[in-house]
């Protein structure tokens, strides 16, 4: 019998030593797939800023939210919005606005920065190229745009909030993974349709199968697709994680305030100073709402909205205005130039789609077909004429 | 931090004098030595002889005297007559050691996973592929590994875990040592957490035969990752003095099936956890992406006998691991699916010849090592879809020579004696380290002026130790010993990628201080004080790399971090009962830790475009304040009647710093801001129990557990490997089941995770196995 009692002694020191932990964390959920710009869960790099709260830029390691960091120095109190009426978060966000000049930081460290650094430098190399653009630019270029976390890495999980998600079986898909692209190419806007004209208009233009200037317009049209398409999402999801508003703000205007400006931000401030401003507003409409929404999540949803639709009109209008511009070059210009611009409003006119469809769905059709006709069948004044219809001044 | 190394100096000094003095007795004592000195193990029928209170299997107390001549060891199923040296764990040190009867009964998938069951041992897998052995919370550049005394650690070790204990075959493996706790003084720079030495397999001796061959063929399948290979070893005695062993063996790993995902304590407002981005799934949601490699090994070891208690050994060993995805870079969070860093080679060659033996009192025990140790790197970052792979390569190689004496020991008095352990090492690492970015589209390959690090790269170091023990009363026991250590690092500056140079020295005197006293027969009450030291590696000092939390750029002005561990422990050996305790403080002084950047610190966006795109950038650092980890570990074993075995391990440490940011303006500010260390490990523990019949059946289960650890330090936040929120418990349960027929049969089978519980070790990328089993079979002449 002893082995009986040795048995049950085994038995008692498992259970003995098993009591302490156990697991009840790990139940199964459905698998969610968002997509998140900036996927650190919580705010590392707040600790790269000094100790004393002083300025909104200098938050404190613990401050995953937006605590003391709200875009108007007068207005961060702290003040939750779930301790507050609506009236008065409506009030708040109002003030925060009308007295905000300068987008403030969530965090010192905006990595999206470098990325739009990148896109200028690939304009130096292609479209904005003062000299002969060479095969070896195009290589260069293609180089800057695989960085590691560079702008490919973005382009390749790019999805366009403006779509719903990708779902299947009840699921929501990520365009990331094997096969979703395939199937929703508005969704999943990045892998599906603005990474291979990026890199075919790299290949062309190294090989030197196509002219040089044609296939630089490709690459111009295409990012600014995605910086478009990046500055929304990110105020989108910005409600998850209060440092993709800094995101936001980076895709527009590389970091720079509203007297600055790169990437997107230095096309519109050129070419739609309204939308330029217009989209300011936006992004600043969008920092208040997070600054006073200022949980780890944000709650109300109902300012986000505000915000966001704000920034959309902006982003919208400006993307016209850069259509129209680039339509006004095509009329002026002839031969590779012309090609370079038709090019160009090949790729960035049917971006606008979606938000002319949304405006009247008649105007828009004649919009898909301009561009889905020649070039020389583009009746430019018509086409001019549809857009800023569908696109006034805001 | 001055008095300290007076103090140290002071040590070190009265060691060596006293040493020197009792050269003088050693020659006047060398006869009575001979005559008088115990040195085989003794075993007494009920009637224990203590010294240095370590007990060996059998009820038999090994005495801490080095032993050598005329002992039959136990081979773990072999027998030899042959004498070979026995290595003691370090004496009066927390230590355990995993024997070969373990590892056949665990049948761990690699060396690091052998430790699972040591106290005080944690093992996090960044990678399917990789394992690293957290002792005391440190691992990595704060733990040294060694084989067969030899270091495998280089100046290229990293930060945090790394994988190159993995490259250790463990079927090669006799048993391994953990030694845990500061050992600084007996194994130079890095020890500050412990050591790991994995001790190999030797030839079989056997005086009655004359010329004899032994092969043995064993294979081995898992079911949760599809495990296939085997070994082809030969066991050969040329002569009665001259052995050789050699081996050659291989296997195929698959993609390794979890029992499912670890959810962090994480929910969001609906409620709901948040599944990690680390690792990805196939759809089962069970089968891990990121996982499986190819492995092939080949070992050769020939042992000459001088004499009967001299010999001579020579020891090649070649480790090539192919296709190994690191799992949380593959891909890596929120990047398609299709992106994946990848370990294409990951090569160890090591060959040494060593001449060991008794050559006097003076060195009753000795080995002189002589090394050469190649570890080769070579990866690829691999995304399809954007055509482009980001390749790299670095390789060091490292020239080392050691030597380690222990004395005979000396009695000076009826009632009191004294033993000496001295040595000294010198290692020389030479590195070369390349990287390029090719576009498939183009078919064009950029080559960067660097790599990870600079080829040119040379680290030096060595150091010269000794220490004495002395017996009183046959009750106390107490040792001091220090050591000079001297460390040069040199790295060519590249002005194209914007790298400084970096020619520097440091050296440094550290010592130890120990005491035993030997309350009964069975009791051992025991305190110790080492003092650590590590100077910056050239990986501080100059690499460039993507790391678990952020992009880190090198600090050629890191200066060296100490330490001060403190421990007391009770050790209790009866005939039924083993158990020790311990608790520990360690401190460490200008410790090197990561702190975040802004882009503002980056090199040139040109030579290191990442380090402006990464989110996190990042950059050691010595910290201004001190880190401490404070714990306590145990662990007990039971025999029982009727060769029952019961053990249990449990380990817990905590662990805190000053908060890594950098403040050039105003360096005091952040000293009362103490945030926890990087991944200390949970409270965590294990029981075993076993039943081994005489006939070589074994029938026995495992329990492995860890609680929730969600104190995180603030780079685990940033770490995609930690779930947010934290690391949650789990429990897992194995079965053992196998029987060895002497040296010509055997069969061990391991059922995994019987409950198929989701878990994971903290820090790790890789969800540890699903339900599954592992069977190895052995065949031998």
């Amino acid at each position: 019998m002893n082995w009986k009692r040795n048995l049950a002694l085994c038995a008692s020191m498992l259970v003995l030593v098993a009591c302490g932990p156990s697991d009840e964390d790990n139940n199964k959920a459905n698998n969610n797939h968002a997509n998140h710009e900036n996927h650190n869960t919580n705010n590392t790099t707040a600790n790269n800023t000094t100790a004393n709260n002083t300025s909104a830029n200098n938050t404190s390691a613990n401050n995953t939210s937006a605590n003391n960091t709200s875009a108007n120095n007068t207005s961060a109190n702290n003040t939750s919005a779930n301790n507050t009426s609506n009236a008065d978060v409506l009030m708040q966000w109002e003030t925060c606005r009308a007295d905000t000049t300068e987008y403030e930081r969530f965090e010192e460290t905006i990595s999206s920065i470098a990325r739009i650094g990148a896109f200028e430098d690939i304009a130096d190399l292609l479209w904005e190229n003062e000299m002969e653009i060479m095969d070896q630019d195009f290589i260069d270029s293609n180089l800057i745009y695989v960085e590691e976390e560079g702008l490919d890495s973005r382009v390749s999980r790019r999805e366009d909030e403006h779509y719903m998600p990708v779902m299947e079986g009840g699921m929501t898909l990520s365009c990331r993974d094997d096969g979703v692209p395939e199937k929703d190419p508005n969704r999943c806007v990045g892998p599906a349709q603005i990474r291979p004209l990026v890199l075919d208009a790299f290949t062309e233009g190294a090989m030197g199968e196509g002219e040089h200037k044609v296939e630089a317009a490709k690459v111009e049209a295409a990012l600014l697709w995605f910086l478009y398409v990046s500055s929304y999402k990110e105020a989108t999801t910005c409600a998850a994680k209060a440092k993709d508003c800094d995101s936001s703000f980076a895709y527009y205007g590389g970091g720079e305030q509203q007297d600055g400006g790169l990437g997107l931000a230095r096309y519109f401030k050129t070419h739609a100073p309204a939308a330029h401003d217009e989209v300011w507003d936006g992004l600043i409409a969008v920092r208040c709402w997070r600054g006073i929404d200022d949980g780890e999540e944000a709650t109300n949803t109902e300012l986000h909205d505000m915000a966001l639709a704000e920034l959309d009109e902006g982003l919208d209008y400006g993307l016209a205005r850069l259509v129209v511009w680039r339509l006004d070059e095509f009329d002026a210009n002839e031969g590779v130039d012309r090609d370079a611009d038709w090019a160009f409003l090949k790729i960035l006119g049917p971006a606008l789609q979606r938000a002319a469809d949304a405006r009247d769905a008649n105007a828009a059709a004649s919009l898909e077909t301009a561009w889905a006709g020649t070039a020389d069948e583009l009746d430019v004044a018509a086409t001019k004429s549809t857009i800023e219809t569908l696109f006034p001044a805001p | 931090m001055r008095g300290n190394q007076r103090l140290t100096r002071a040590v070190c000094v009265c060691a060596c004098v006293f040493f020197a003095a009792n050269v003088t007795l050693a020659k006047n004592a060398h006869a009575q030595a001979e005559a008088t000195a115990p040195s085989e193990a003794e075993t007494t029928d009920g009637e224990q002889t203590r010294v240095d209170g370590e007990p060996v299997e059998g009820g038999t107390i090994t005495t801490g005297e080095p032993s050598y001549e005329g002992e039959l060891v136990d081979e773990g199923g072999s027998v030899t007559t042959r004498a070979k040296p026995r290595r003691l764990p370090d004496p009066g040190q927390a230590s355990s050691t995993v024997t070969r009867q373990e590892l056949e009964e665990r049948q761990p998938r690699s060396a690091p996973d052998a430790l699972r069951y040591e106290a005080g041992v944690f093992v996090q897998q960044t990678a399917h592929s990789q394992g690293s052995a957290f002792v005391r919370g440190r691992t990595g550049q704060q733990t040294v590994l060694m084989f067969d005394d030899v270091r495998l650690n280089n100046s290229l070790f990293r930060q945090g875990p790394n994988q190159y204990f993995f490259t250790v075959d463990s079927r090669t493996i006799d048993h391994i040592d953990v030694v845990r706790g500061s050992a600084s003084t007996r194994y130079g720079t890095d020890a500050i957490a412990g050591a790991i030495n994995a001790v190999p397999l030797e030839p079989t001796f056997d005086p009655e035969e004359g010329f004899m061959m032994r092969p043995v063929v064993s294979y081995r399948y898992g079911s949760a990752d599809g495990e296939s290979g085997g070994r082809l070893a030969l066991d050969t005695q040329i002569t009665d003095n001259f052995g050789i062993l050699a081996g050659f063996g291989g296997r195929t790993v698959g993609q390794l099936e979890s029992g499912g995902i670890v959810y962090g304590p994480y929910r969001d407002m609906d409620g709901n956890p948040e599944q990690p981005q680390v690792p990805r799934f196939e759809d089962d949601e069970r089968t891990q992406l990121g996982t499986g490699f190819d492995e092939l090994t080949g070992d050769l070891r020939a042992v000459y006998y001088l004499d009967r208690d001299k010999r001579m050994v020579f020891g090649y060993y070649a480790y090539r691991q192919y296709d190994a995805p690191r799992t949380d870079n593959c891909p890596p969070a929120y990047a398609p699916s299709s992106e994946c860093l990848k370990y294409d080679e990951q090569f160890r060659t090591l060959a040494y010849g060593a001449i060991e033996g008794n050559w006097g009192v003076l060195a009753k025990q000795s080995r002189l090592i002589f090394s050469w140790q190649k570890q080769h790197e070579k990866r690829s970052y691999d995304r399809p879809d954007s055509q482009v792979i980001n390749r790299g390569q670095d390789d060091v190689d490292t020239y080392g020579m050691l030597y380690r004496a222990t004395t005979a020991r000396f009695d000076l008095s009826d009632d009191l004696s004294l033993i000496g352990r001295y040595g000294g090492e010198v290692y020389r690492d030479r590195v070369n380290s390349t990287a390029s970015t090719t576009l498939l589209n183009l078919d064009y390959t950029k080559e960067y002026s660097r790599g990870l690090y600079l080829s040119g790269s040379r680290y030096s170091w060595g150091g010269l130790w000794s220490e004495l023990e002395l017996q009183i009363f046959d009750r106390v026991i107490t040792r001091a010993g220090g050591r000079r250590t001297q460390i040069s690092a040199y790295a060519p500056r590249d002005e194209e990628s914007g790298t400084l140079g970096v020619n520097k020295t440091w050296g440094a005197w550290i010592g130890n201080v120990g005491a035993e006293w030997w309350a009964n027969e069975w009791l051992t009450i025991l305190a110790n004080a080492d003092q650590g030291f590590r100077a910056p590696n050239l990986d501080d000092l100059t690499s460039r790399q993507r790391t678990g939390p952020g992009f880190q750029i090198e600090n050629a002005a890191l200066e060296p971090e100490r330490g001060v561990t403190q421990e007391v422990g009770v050790r209790v050996a009866t005939r039924h009962i083993e158990a020790d305790a311990w608790a520990y403080r360690s401190t460490l002084d200008q410790a090197i830790a990561r702190t975040t950047r802004d882009s503002d610190a980056c090199p040139s966006r040109e030579s290191t475009p990442e380090c402006y795109t990464t989110w996190s950038r990042l950059q050691l650092v010595n910290l201004p304040g001190q880190a401490r980890i404070f714990g306590a570990e145990g662990s007990l074993k039971l025999k029982l009647p009727r060769n029952v075995e019961l053990q249990s391990t449990i380990a817990y440490a905590w662990g805190d710093g000053p908060r890594p940011i950098f403040q050039a303006d105003n360096p005091d500010a952040i000293l009362d801001d103490r945030v926890p260390l990087s991944r200390i490990p949970p409270l965590n523990g294990t029981v075993e129990g076993i039943w081994r019949s005489d006939r070589g059946l074994y029938v026995g289960a495992g329990m492995r557990w860890a609680g929730l650890q969600d104190r995180l330090a603030l780079s685990d936040i940033s770490d995609e490997r930690i779930p947010r929120g934290g690391t949650p418990a789990f429990m897992v349960i194995d079965g053992r089941l196998g029987w060895r027929f002497g040296r010509h049969a055997a069969i061990h089978t391991v059922f995994e995770n019987i409950t198929d519980e989701a878990y994971r070790y903290h820090g790790s990328s890789v969800n540890g196995p699903g339900r599954s089993f592992t069977m190895q079979m052995e065949l031998g002449l």
